[in-house]
């Protein structure tokens, strides 16, 4: 090996930096905001205002259900709570002999209801949920491949992290050394520091990302101890085994006393959901499961009740070391347990994250830009780097502020308006793609960026003229999640309306440093 | 609560740890420090730092408090950097202007 360790770790974080630097760019934006998903969603559908008594809400639901859906298989109660005062309802209907299994329209079982059982009648969205499923899932390809994509991402991610604390030696030393608007360096530094001062965030992030789906990554474990996967997730989780109906009607027992029960079980913790399996047969139970805002264990404790009875049949044994880390891993992820202070910190690292991703990618191309060979005529793959770099950093949030406006824009009874939402982010994506292959990339960038800035301060003037609740009322009436959702749509559009300013004086200061020739300042790349 | 007094010692003790480092004395305090004082201030920031956590543990449960201290500590850090920035670019245009006269 003629280079040292830390050459061969340099290269090894340029490039396992580079290959998944646009995923994990946008994986990075899309879980931030995601810590957001629950007040996303309700910015997304202004009409639900309901607000309500967790067990009486989960009463009505039950009799809404009981009413519209009195042959299911299973029903699914998720009662209000702070962040989401709707109830939310699903079921599964009963499999009729000989069908095949079909994928459901949106909708057709699912139901928002308000406090007294009352289905809500709310645009159709998939609100902030979409930008935490496309954090894991992507979007227009099959949830498993995207699975596989994320996963490897992840583990580069790891690498990137672990290679590039390496190749950054002095961390200590350096620790306060940023400092703003001096070409190469500040870009480095600007990467450093968001790396630095967020690295316990990273780690913890990226681990706990892996772990999430580390059955999916790694099922020979179960495999090689369990005929069938379904098994050990029987015998992990309580109330998912597999009953069969008995045939014989039996009317169900409250859900609130099982609920007050569950609670005094999980030491006063309040109930996050409520699942009905074979409502209105002898065979029913009900499993009653914690909220997942009541500790950091993500994998919230069940207590299964008889449906008829409403005797504890199971109330969960108490997990053992390995289910017990990896519950407290996912709910470290998550987030879920954050209370407000805790959650604009997680958004923050987050924040921090995606700019050390995207300051990552930009280093890519300033490092390289001052060796070509012909400045005015770059090669192929230092081309497409700089245009990846365009679409994923401005394309991106783009669409993100675009979905938004469509939320506001799109005629309420259009078919298929949540399916359209999304497709407004990726026609806005796909056209910043496309805007920053057509024109020169200084312009592409001052451009690109500025657009996003516009959409983003955009996104509250249009919710003003077509929602009655934005900044003003939200300030008169103490509609808290409408005032900081505007603040924050402001303070994104100035963010990039600053970058774009950058951008645009870049291509003015470039040229003498250029004339320069050497660069000053160069850490590994 | 506790969040606001977890975040101000955290920013107390990254000032500290900042301003113990030599290469930041003048930026930072205005004028160089002895290096005894140098390792008082580190000790001191190391200190109210680990009080940071203490108080979080305390004040939000020992699981909770040790993650809010991680991420109150990233905030304070990078608080007490832009400040650190914003004294150096003073300081250098005083230092030009001096120069140019």
């Amino acid at each position: 090996m003629k280079e040292g360790f830390r050459q061969s770790m340099a290269w090894l974080h340029t490039w396992a930096g580079l290959l998944f630097g646009w995923l994990l760019f946008a994986m990075f934006t899309t879980g931030t905001a995601a810590y957001f998903q629950e007040e996303i969603s309700r910015w997304m559908k202004p009409e639900i205002v309901a607000t309500a008594d967790r067990a009486a809400a989960t009463q009505a639901a039950a009799r809404y259900l009981q009413r519209t859906q009195p042959d299911a298989d299973s029903w699914f109660i998720s009662p209000p709570s702070a962040r989401n005062p709707a109830v939310e309802v699903f079921w599964q209907p009963r499999k009729q002999k000989g069908e095949a299994p079909r994928r459901r329209k949106r909708g057709e079982n699912s139901a928002t209801l308000d406090g007294q059982g009352q289905p809500v009648t709310a645009r159709e969205t998939r609100g902030g949920s979409f930008l935490y499923r496309f954090h894991f899932d992507l979007h227009y390809m099959p949830v498993i491949w995207a699975r596989y994509l994320v996963g490897v991402a992840a583990m580069f991610m790891l690498i990137a992290i672990l290679s590039g604390v390496v190749t950054h030696k002095k961390i200590f030393v350096d620790f306060f050394m940023l400092r703003f608007c001096k070409g190469q360096r500040s870009w480095l530094d600007a990467h450093n520091v968001t790396a630095v001062f967020a690295l316990p965030f990273y780690l913890m992030i990226t681990y706990t990302g892996l772990v999430t789906l580390a059955t999916l990554y790694m099922p020979w474990g179960i495999a090689a101890n369990y005929a069938k996967p379904e098994t050990f997730f029987e015998q992990a989780f309580p109330g998912r085994k597999e009953v069969e109906r008995t045939g014989v009607a039996a009317p169900l027992v409250p859900l609130a006393p099982l609920m007050e029960t569950a609670s005094r079980h999980f030491g006063g913790a309040p109930v996050g959901s409520v699942r009905v399996v074979h409502p209105g047969d002898s065979s029913a139970t009900i499993t009653v499961t914690r909220a997942s805002s009541a500790a950091i264990a993500s994998r919230g404790e069940s207590v299964v009740f008889s449906g008829t009875t409403g005797a504890i049949v199971d109330s969960g044994a108490p997990p053992g070391g390995a289910m017990a880390t990896q519950s407290v891993m996912i709910g470290l992820h998550a987030g879920r347990y954050a209370d407000w202070g805790l959650r604009w910190l997680y958004f923050l690292s987050g924040l921090g994250g995606t700019i050390m991703v995207g300051s990552g990618l930009v280093l890519w191309t300033v490092k390289r830009r001052a060796r070509l060979s012909d400045p005015a005529r770059p090669h192929f793959g230092f081309r497409l780097v700089a245009r990846l770099n365009i679409a994923a950093i401005a394309g991106l949030p783009a669409g993100i502020a675009a979905y938004f406006l469509a939320n506001r824009l799109l005629p309420p009874g259009m078919a298929g308006r949540a399916d359209w939402e999304i497709h407004c982010l990726f026609i806005v994506w796909g056209a910043m793609l496309a805007w920053a292959v057509a024109r020169p990339e200084r312009r592409a960038w001052t451009e690109g960026l500025a657009l996003t800035a516009a959409l983003f301060a955009s996104v509250p003037v249009v919710n003003a003229l077509t929602v009655n609740r934005n900044l003003l009322t939200g300030l008169l009436s103490g509609d808290w999640l409408f005032v900081a959702f505007d603040l924050a749509m402001l303070a994104l559009a100035a963010a990039f309306a600053v970058a774009a300013r950058k951008a645009a004086r870049g291509k003015a200061a470039r040229a003498p440093r250029r004339a320069r020739g050497g660069q000053d300042g160069l850490a590994p790349a | 609560m506790t969040h606001l007094l977890v975040q101000l010692l955290c920013i107390a003790g990254f000032a500290c740890l900042c301003a113990a480092m030599a290469r930041h004395q003048a930026d930072f305090v205005g004028r160089k420090l002895d290096p005894r004082t140098g390792r008082h201030l580190r000790a001191g920031g190391l200190t109210v730092l680990a009080i940071a956590l203490a108080a979080a543990m305390a004040g939000l449960g020992a699981g909770y408090g040790a993650v809010a201290w991680c991420g109150h500590m990233t905030v304070a850090a990078a608080l007490v950097l832009f400040r650190l920035n914003r004294a150096g670019a003073r300081n250098s245009t005083r230092t030009a202007r001096r120069d140019v006269r």
